[in-house]
């Protein structure tokens, strides 16, 4: 493997191959998401999120590999933070990591023993040994790395504790060290994986199952140790991939986890994908299940968007640093964040004189605007300033021109204007006048931040993008810094590749791109109708409540079963992160599912990158979206 | 490791014409000819060739019906699919003509499409008289093709001799494959039935992964799904070369640039090269790279090696040769693949049609006489 170029492309944690990089590049907030549970390590926890929001990554920070390294390099500037962190949370200490990570990841041949022709009860049966087997030998694995042993030479010495389970030891009653537990476990596996390999199906009938996740009881603290003393004192297993599980093996294996009570810490990892239409629409409905405070990851990102800028400027930093190729330590220093220099006064000085004509035509023969154009022509300031002040103008005369009927024609005063001149109608204007002088809007560490959509792998391919620029700036001597109108134009280009990928990237590909194109120009007609009545801008829909329960309803179903169609696809779209939904949102006396557009996908339609703006609409019409997609009805500015 | 196909048979164009045509007439035979049932002009290219060269042989045959589901974008050339199978009537007899069902996905959903196509043939005795199946694999995903080629393979190498003549039979024409484009793919990719390997044990976790993804254009999201599947620490994609476009090569480095070095961080030195009308070379280089990692990697346990075929159906064979003579060998050596919900034709079909008459006909003669002792 190669140096990194432009380490913002090592996207996927499993791309980083040596643990110390992947430990550098760690952003150490990442470790929010588990709070300050005191049963972190003694209780089942579910994490979930769309494809790319971090989930493998936090598992390896707690594999034998890493722990070993940070506790060897805790003296490392890079990785101080991180090791205090871990320290606090009882994982890492001067004796060295205290956890026993066992990583295990469910993409594997789980789901065909679904398909093949047994009765529930064996299939059960074969899964829960296939996953036994496979937990004892990664544990087995995993206990020798803690201690810098080599597997599978040094398999003798694990012992198995008097009081283990008999039930693990049922395939190999004599096992009492890890070479027997070892054998019996690849005997097994091997068997199992053949015969599902084999051209002639293979005899699994007779392949010998387990009852239950025995192997699991093997991970308390106590039963497995090495050289005569425990391998640590908790024991943590981290399941990943489980969507990878067919629907009913991963209920089943839910279940089990939370009803065997083991007192050993099992995280279950997976996508969203895996949950049913209906629980995607329940998105973040946790009462009543059996995974109390499971964690959502890019839900949790949302209500603590500090803490998920935090995490972004850290990781932002940390790659930036580790690209060797150009001299930079941090990506927001190499961004141009405003546009108040110079180069672009200019561009907004020319903008003036358009929008003050229009201003004087739309006052033309009434006083009443009399004073606030007289406050704006003696406006103090730079350009930009005095520009999206006049274009704020220009909104403002179109609201009350709107509502002229109901008022007289006596001067309105500079205090109106003053007061009506929020940071909204401020934000509207300067999304208008980007759009109309085709001047940057989407640039700066904030909004690139925004663009992630809570999601860290959406960040790193954007911030990728941006830093692919500087490195090449750097090796032809330029000053390594990106100017607003080349970020503007990197994103857009970034965001119209997002939509190309829409139909492959999520199950009802072709239908999800339909809707969400109809939703993108539903909410640009929205945004730019000329008094900016939603200012900043519309950047998502909503069902109420109410309707949605319909969606799940399956009598409402049968009864309607193009919606099974629409339910679906939204659900699809919720799940890839294309759509962000926020349940139980009053508004109007009624709640309302809101579904807001993947902030990547606002730009393509020119779209404000804040979130609030949404408009209600019936599910017939979002059905009438899907299937026939939807046309602006007037044009736009 | 000696390479059961280190010396070959393989024809195309008028060459193939001349190949069946000695082969077909020069005694009584029997062929069974496998194909697939789709809107693909060049589905019965293959078949027109047989029977055009060889008017009185026997052919039963057998198409694949399979149903991409009810969103899948390939309902739209449902016409197409007709016509096609109204000329297949007219090529062949209704009588000689049989169907079989591929299901694509379980009654749950999931997918199952190579799991279902490796059943379709179970034993010898289902080709009781037949001297030679031919599968033509123009108008088949490599989800369908791939196992059926294997097992007919694995049937072939049961029998007693005189043992059944294998071909396989693609229509190239990269232009068709260009327009004929992948739409709503799986969430992930998974690995071809029966051909798992190590990839998916645990008690294999521990030997290096090495994967080799044969290149070809517009697969840069089945490229990091395949990836995000097999996750390996070592990546030797293989090009197209020589091909008949010189650059083609380049373009793909070109294309995949971001993934290749900036994420995946390969060497360039771990390319490798294969013609891109010879499967048979694609096959050689696979199972000498192969056996090269395995013997290097040895001190560590060996490597566990993961082949994907995401260039042309022609090349595909060769990534499948590969994995299939290393099975038998005792080397498990898995095929990742990711399939896609249906298929989207970028021009009109009345261009498409045209266009089929571009390609050229490549067969390749994989077991039976020609191989035998």
């Amino acid at each position: 493997m190669r140096v990194p170029r432009n380490p913002f492309r090592l996207r996927a944690a499993e791309a980083i191959e040596n643990d110390v990089t992947f430990l550098k590049l760690f952003g150490p907030e990442m470790l929010d998401l588990l709070g300050d549970d005191p049963h972190l390590w003694d209780k089942p926890q579910l994490i979930r999120s769309a494809p790319g929001a971090g989930k493998t990554t936090l598992l390896r920070l707690f594999t034998p590999a890493a722990l070993v390294n940070l506790h060897a390099f805790k003296a490392n500037d890079d990785l101080k933070e991180l090791y205090q962190r871990m320290d606090a949370l009882g994982v890492i200490n001067d004796g060295g990591p205290q956890i026993l990570g066992v990583f295990l990841s469910c993409a594997r041949n789980y789901r065909i023993l679904d398909d093949l022709d047994f009765e529930a009860p064996r299939k059960q049966r074969l899964l829960f040994g296939l996953l036994n087997a496979r937990i004892v030998l990664a544990a087995l694995r995993a206990s020798l790395q803690l201690r810098g042993l080599r597997f599978p030479e040094d398999l003798a010495r694990i012992k198995i504790s008097a009081d283990a389970p008999i039930e693990i030891r049922a395939g190999e009653p004599g096992a009492i060290s890890g070479i027997e537990l070892q054998r019996w476990a690849t005997d097994l596996e091997e068997n199992v994986c053949d015969a599902i390999d084999s051209f002639d199906g293979g005899d699994l009938a007779s392949l010998p199952g387990s009852d239950t996740l025995h192997s699991i009881t093997l991970m308390r603290p106590g039963v497995l140790t090495v050289d005569g003393e425990a391998v640590a004192s908790h024991c943590l297993l981290l399941l990943d991939d489980v969507h990878h599980l067919t629907h009913g093996q991963r209920t089943l294996l839910l279940k089990t986890v939370a009803d065997m009570r083991a007192g050993v810490g099992v995280w279950l990892a997976e996508r969203f994908e895996a949950l049913s239409t209906d629980e995607m629409l329940e998105t973040g409905v946790t009462e009543g299940r059996d995974y109390e405070g499971e964690i959502l990851i890019e839900r949790f990102w949302r209500e603590s968007a500090n803490k998920f800028a935090n995490l972004l400027n850290s990781v932002a930093d940390r790659r930036a640093s580790a690209a060797l190729t150009v001299e930079v330590t941090s990506l927001d220093s190499c961004l141009q964040a405003s546009l108040d220099g110079t180069e672009w006064q200019a561009k907004y000085e020319a903008t003036i004189p358009v929008i003050r004509d229009r201003v004087t035509q739309l006052a033309r023969g009434s006083a009443l605007f009399h004073d606030w154009i007289e406050m704006q022509v003696q406006q103090p300031g730079g350009s930009r300033d005095r520009a999206i002040g006049w274009r704020v103008l220009e909104i403002l005369m179109h609201r009350e021109l709107r509502n002229k009927q109901t008022s007289f024609d006596f001067p309105l005063s500079p205090a109106e204007l003053k007061e009506k001149t929020d940071s909204s109608i401020r934000a509207a204007a300067e999304l208008f006048l980007a759009h109309e002088f085709h001047l940057p809007y989407y640039f700066g560490p904030k909004k690139l931040a925004n663009l992630a959509s809570w999601n860290i792998e959406q960040f790193m391919r954007l911030a990728g993008d941006e830093f692919e620029e500087v490195v090449a700036s750097s090796l032809i001597s330029k000053t390594p810094t990106l100017n607003a109108g080349r970020q503007d134009s990197l994103l857009r280009e970034a965001s119209e590749s997002f939509w190309l990928e829409i139909p492959r990237r999520a199950r009802y590909g072709e239908k999800v791109h339909q809707l969400l194109t109809s939703i993108g120009r539903f909410c640009r007609q929205r945004t730019y109708e000329e008094n900016a009545p939603y200012d900043p801008g519309v950047t998502g829909i909503a069902i109420s409540m109410k309707e949605r329960e319909q969606l799940q309803s399956k009598e409402f179903l049968a009864k309607n079963p193009e919606y099974v169609l629409l339910a679906d696809v939204l659900a699809a779209a919720i799940a890839n992160n294309l759509l962000e939904a926020q349940l139980d949102r009053k508004v109007k006396g009624d709640t309302w599912m809101v579904l807001n557009l993947n902030r990547l996908l606002c730009v393509s339609y020119d779209l404000p990158l804040q979130y609030g703006g949404f408009k209600e609409r019936p599910l017939r019409d979002l059905y009438m979206w899907m299937t026939a997609g939807y046309e602006a009805k007037k044009s736009l500015l | 490791m000696p390479e059961r196909w280190s010396t070959y048979a393989r024809a195309a164009g008028t060459d193939l014409e001349a190949l069946f045509s000695s082969h077909f007439n020069e005694s009584s035979r029997r062929a069974r000819f496998i194909l697939g049932r789709g809107f693909d002009p060049r589905m019965l290219t293959g078949l027109g060739l047989l029977r055009r060269t060889c008017p009185s042989l026997s052919i039963e045959v057998v198409i694949l019906t399979f149903e991409e589901g009810d969103q899948s974008p390939s309902r739209a050339y449902q016409p197409a699919v007709q016509s096609n199978v109204e000329e297949l009537g007219r090529i062949i007899p209704a009588a000689q003509l049989a169907s079989r069902s591929i299901s694509m996905f379980s009654s749950e959903g999931r997918r199952m499409t190579s799991r279902s196509a490796e059943g379709l043939f179970k034993t010898a005795d289902e080709f009781a008289g037949i001297t030679d199946v031919i599968v033509d694999v123009s108008s088949l995903p490599r989800s369908v093709f791939l196992p059926i080629v294997a097992k007919l393979l694995h049937i072939i190498d049961g029998q007693n001799a005189p043992r059944m003549n294998l071909f396989v039979l693609a229509d190239e024409n990269p232009k068709i494959d260009s327009l004929i484009l992948e739409e709503g793919l799986d969430e992930e990719a998974d690995y071809i039935h029966t051909f798992r390997g190590d990839a998916e044990r645990e008690s294999a976790a521990s030997k290096p992964r090495v994967w080799f993804p044969i290149l070809g254009e517009n697969q840069a999201t089945q490229l990091q799904r395949i990836y995000d599947l097999v996750r390996p620490s070592e990546v030797c994609p293989l090009l197209p070369a020589p091909s008949q476009n010189p650059r083609r090569g380049d373009d793909l480095v070109l294309e995949y640039r971001g993934l290749l070095f900036d994420s995946l961080r390969i060497d360039p030195r771990n390319f490798l090269y294969a013609s891109e009308t010879n499967p048979f070379e694609v096959y050689r280089q696979l199972v000498h790279a192969i056996d090269h990692y395995a013997s290097s990697l040895a001190p560590l346990g060996g490597s566990n090696a993961i082949v994907s075929a995401l260039s042309s159906k022609l090349l595909s064979i060769g990534a499948l040769l590969a994995a299939y003579e290393l099975k038998r060998a005792g080397s498990r050596v898995a095929i990742a693949h990711i399939e896609a919900h249906g298929h989207r034709v970028a021009v009109e079909m009345k261009e498409l049609s045209r266009l089929a008459k571009e390609g050229v006909i490549h067969g390749l003669w994989l077991a039976g006489e020609c191989y035998e002792d």
